[in-house]
């Protein structure tokens, strides 16, 4: 069996940053695993601009900014693995990865899992009617537009008034397609403003707020919906041969369920980035895992020095540090101290409050909260 | 022209296992399949279950049938390498008309000697499965209750038939019927197939192939039903097979732990329209939501991952109405398993086989079989036939110790595709290259799981389109999501 001090699942924004920050504070066995070919996750399929402004002070697009890391791990010298899933986390540390080199058991004095979100299916709203084919999550339309080069349709509409969806409603635009609505359940658009004025209105995209689709038609491919106001009831028969749903996002945090002992979270497993829970920017997300690799890294040498615990508070001024070497291109991260905030370490994200005490709020009786930077 | 002794029309799981036991016999056979797969029709949406048999009258041929598969189901599932659930089940009622109905099912069950079959008290149901509401007054069990992938059993049968010697003949869609000198004609578009005999197993459309050989006197008159499917993180609510039957509404809840580890429930019943075939219905689905309430109140319905509905094909004898034309069906419909023999020719239909359909499929198959060997008259039995259909491999059933082996000698096997289910490449290619092999996105789904876990197939599907793509040398925009029209990828300049 292998052995590792800190092992991070996922080699997209989160896993890179913990990864390089865990390198940095001093760890010198570190695997970054990632189940794609190559790094990156999903922002090598984010073909359209608005990253790295608060991190880099300049405005990338996905693959700039993953490049910009993938430089850093290539000049680092901590092992990655590409092609390579984590199949199985286990409560001893013990993690057990699947690629075309083998399955490899692994052992771990830390863990950071940074899998990623998945997309929320269709099936799980009461949507009615037949379930043909036509029908993406909007990652995954945007993952066969923008990397397999794929036409997947071309009369649009679009479920749900989240980033993805909007984003990929515009780049639908760009390639020639109609788009016909993007539909909100909501009063308001689901995602930031800022796409839903460069998304949608610069480009004539129509919202409906507080419609939603009742009925789905077509037997074979998609033939139309049915699109129902949620204010009066009445209906409407929209034809379309394409449905995208950008319904909303959810933690990919099985492994750590799988490792939790019922709802405790074993003391050597991190989360960061989205697999914690969904973020808006991927600036935060870098930051955060900075942020968490540097705590992993304590965690690992407190190990080596039996009886030098580390204190109560302390998570917070270890958050307050900064390793200037980390981030050369632009340090950016506010000094100010937050006052609610809450705990990353785990799926519970509970609610942190600063008192006297230090960190007040998490109910798993951790007593080094990660506290997530906002 | 091609010669055969039987033809099976339909690839359900009927056709499946009626080809399947027709090479116990020195025959040649064929099944005739008019989709590009197997078990695409009701074989793909149903409730899953093999049922202990107390539900049928004593004595008839479909209690004796169901007693016996059920009490077998176990030793056909090793033989196919089928995953085989034989978890048991509990009925439970709320009320006085319940209580009624479990006390009767259960003097039925004995008569129709169901092994193991006893009536537990409000504290021994919740002893079995805690989460049953407390206010349950009567529970039924049977040890012999168990669950099956439907599709999988439907085509591990179709892979035995054809591994003894059977031909499955996709996409022939038969046209005509037409009586000749030995039997029959079978003309499938282009196509035509000389048969001694001819066993119709074409499910919904089963008496419209029958009407091609004799008047019709029976009719199927579907209805729908919906289903939801909760993730595997739903899927320690519930440790048995849950029958409810209701007090005031006509058709109670199931609950099923499948044996991928989810929970299906359903069906609802509802009307259905022909162009609507496979819809699920608003209706439904509340009323499905609204029995979840009453029988497992705590069960985490944001679980929901899909819903789905599915087409019963209730068979009705009819008469011709002499003014409009029109069939009218007659009485309340057929509730025996209707097996029709025509005559003179060796030609057997089964027609509007439902519940318990799916328990007896391999009964039905080896009774079918003798019947028409019995007509075809004189015909050997084959020494050669090989019961035992070599099962995929599965890599979630191995030890670290044997996937990593098996990694070792095919690295594909390492390269997992479908996240959620944890499927590997290798096992996609494996139901892509079998006979008779996935070439769809759907076939796939159905042999390997892939894409039915909690994304739905939102990871997975572009990969799998790729590799299917790549095995069927086949660029990607000629891959269906499941039939011929569902395309996912559009063809240059328009599709």
């Amino acid at each position: 069996m292998l052995e590792y001090e800190i092992v991070v699942i996922g080699g997209g924004p989160a896993g890179m940053a913990a990864a390089l920050s865990a390198r940095n504070s001093g760890i010198s066995r570190v695997l970054l695993v990632e189940r794609a070919e190559v790094l990156g996750g999903i922002l090598n399929q984010c073909l359209h601009l608005g990253f790295g402004l608060t991190y880099f002070g300049e405005e990338l697009n996905g693959p700039q900014y993953a490049a910009r890391f993938i430089k850093r791990i290539e000049q680092s010298d901590f092992k990655v693995l590409t092609s390579t899933t984590a199949i199985s986390l286990q409560g001893d540390g013990k993690v057990i990865l699947s690629g075309s080199c083998g399955l490899l058991e692994i052992k771990a004095q830390a863990v950071i899992l940074a899998s990623g979100c998945r997309e929320r299916p269709i099936g799980s709203l009461p949507v009615t009617g037949t379930r043909p084919a036509g029908i993406y999550t909007a990652g995954m339309a945007q993952k066969m537009v923008n990397l397999g080069g794929y036409d997947i349709g071309s009369k649009i509409v679009i479920l749900g008034s989240g980033d993805v969806g909007m984003i990929v409603a515009r780049r639908m635009v760009l390639l020639g397609k109609e788009v016909i609505a993007v539909i909100e359940k909501e009063a308001v658009c689901g995602g930031l403003l800022r796409n839903q004025i460069q998304c949608l209105e610069h480009y004539g995209i129509p919202l409906w707020t507080r419609y939603t689709i009742s009925r789905i038609h077509g037997q074979k491919r998609i033939s139309a919906v049915t699109v129902q106001n949620l204010e009066n009831g009445r209906e409407k028969y929209i034809e379309c041969d394409t449905l995208i749903t950008s319904i909303g996002l959810i933690p990919e945090q099985e492994l750590a369920e799988e490792a939790a002992d019922g709802d405790v979270i074993p003391p050597w497993l991190f989360l960061c980035g989205n697999a914690c829970y969904v973020h808006d920017l991927v600036d935060d997300v870098t930051r955060e895992a900075e942020y968490v690799g540097r705590k992993a890294a304590e965690f690992v040498k407190t190990l080596k020095q039996p009886g030098s615990r580390m204190l109560e508070g302390d998570a917070y001024s270890a958050h307050q540090e900064q390793a200037p070497e980390e981030n050369p291109e632009k340090a950016s991260l506010s000094q100010e101290k937050p006052q609610n905030t809450f705990c990353i370490a785990c799926p519970k994200t509970c609610k942190l409050t600063y008192t006297s005490q230090g960190w007040e709020g998490a109910i798993c009786g951790r007593k080094d909260p990660v506290i997530a930077v906002r | 022209m091609s010669c055969y002794d039987v033809i099976v029309i339909g690839g359900g799981l009927l056709g499946c296992f009626a080809a399947r036991n027709l090479m116990r016999y020195k025959l040649k056979i064929a099944l005739l399949e008019r989709r590009e797969d197997l078990c695409t029709g009701i074989s793909r949406a149903n409730t899953a279950i093999v049922y202990s048999g107390y539900d049928m009258k004593p004595g008839t041929l479909k209690a004796k049938m169901c007693v016996k598969a059920a009490q077998e189901f176990s030793a056909l599932c090793a033989e196919l390498g089928v995953r085989y659930s034989p978890c048991g089940s509990i009925m439970v009622c709320f009320g006085p008309r319940g209580a009624q109905m479990l006390r009767q099912k259960y003097e039925q069950g004995l008569e129709s000697g169901v092994r193991g079959i006893k009536l537990l008290t409000p504290q021994e149901v919740l002893q079995l499965e805690p989460n049953i509401s407390p206010q349950v007054v009567l529970g039924l069990y049977t040890p012999d209750t168990g669950t099956v992938i439907p599709w999988e059993l439907g085509i591990a049968a179709a892979e035995n038939a054809l591994q003894n010697g059977a031909d499955i003949l996709l996409n022939t869609e038969v046209t005509d019927i037409v009586p000749s000198e030995n039997g029959f004609k079978v003309h499938c578009g282009s196509q035509t197939f000389e048969t001694r005999g001819i066993i119709n197993c074409a499910g919904l459309l089963a008496a419209e192939i029958l009407e091609k050989v004799s008047s019709p006197k029976v009719r199927i008159f579907p209805s729908g039903g919906d289903y939801l499917i909760l993730d595997t993180k739903a899927g320690g609510y519930i440790s048995h097979v849950i029958f409810h039957e209701p007090e005031h509404k006509d058709k109670g809840l199931t609950l099923v732990p499948t044996v991928d580890g989810n929970i299906l429930i359903g069906p609802s019943e509802v009307p259905v329209e022909e162009k609507n075939f496979f819809a699920t219905t608003g209706e439904g689905l509340a009323t499905l939501r609204s029995l979840v309430a009453e029988v497992i109140p705590s069960l985490p319905l944001e679980h929901v991952i899909r819903s789905f509905g599915t087409v019963r094909p209730n068979p009705y004898w009819v008469h011709q109405d002499p003014l409009s034309g029109r069939y009218v069906p007659e009485d309340k419909g057929i509730s025996s398993f209707t097996i029709l023999e025509s005559t003179p020719r060796p030609f057997l239909s089964l027609i509007g086989i439902k519940t318990p359909g799916l328990t007896c499929a391999n009964e039905l198959g080896i009774y079918v079989a003798d019947k028409m060997a019995a007509l075809l008259g004189k015909v050997p039995p084959n020494p050669a036939f090989n019961p035992r259909r070599p099962a995929p491999l599965r890599l979630n059933d191995l030890s670290w110790t044997e996937r990593a082996k098996v990694i070792k000698e095919n690295p594909l096997y390492g390269k997992i595709v479908c996240r959620c289910r944890k499927i590997s490449e290798g096992e996609i290619i494996d139901s892509i290259r079998r006979q008779p092999g996935a070439v769809t996105v759907d076939g796939v789904k159905r042999r390997t799981g892939s894409g039915t876990g909690r994304c739905q197939g939102s990871f997975c599907t572009q990969r799998i389109i790729e590799i299917l793509a790549r095995e069927l040398g086949c660029s990607p925009a000629e891959i269906y999501k499941d039939s011929k029209g569902s395309y996912l990828i559009c063809k240059e300049g328009g599709s």
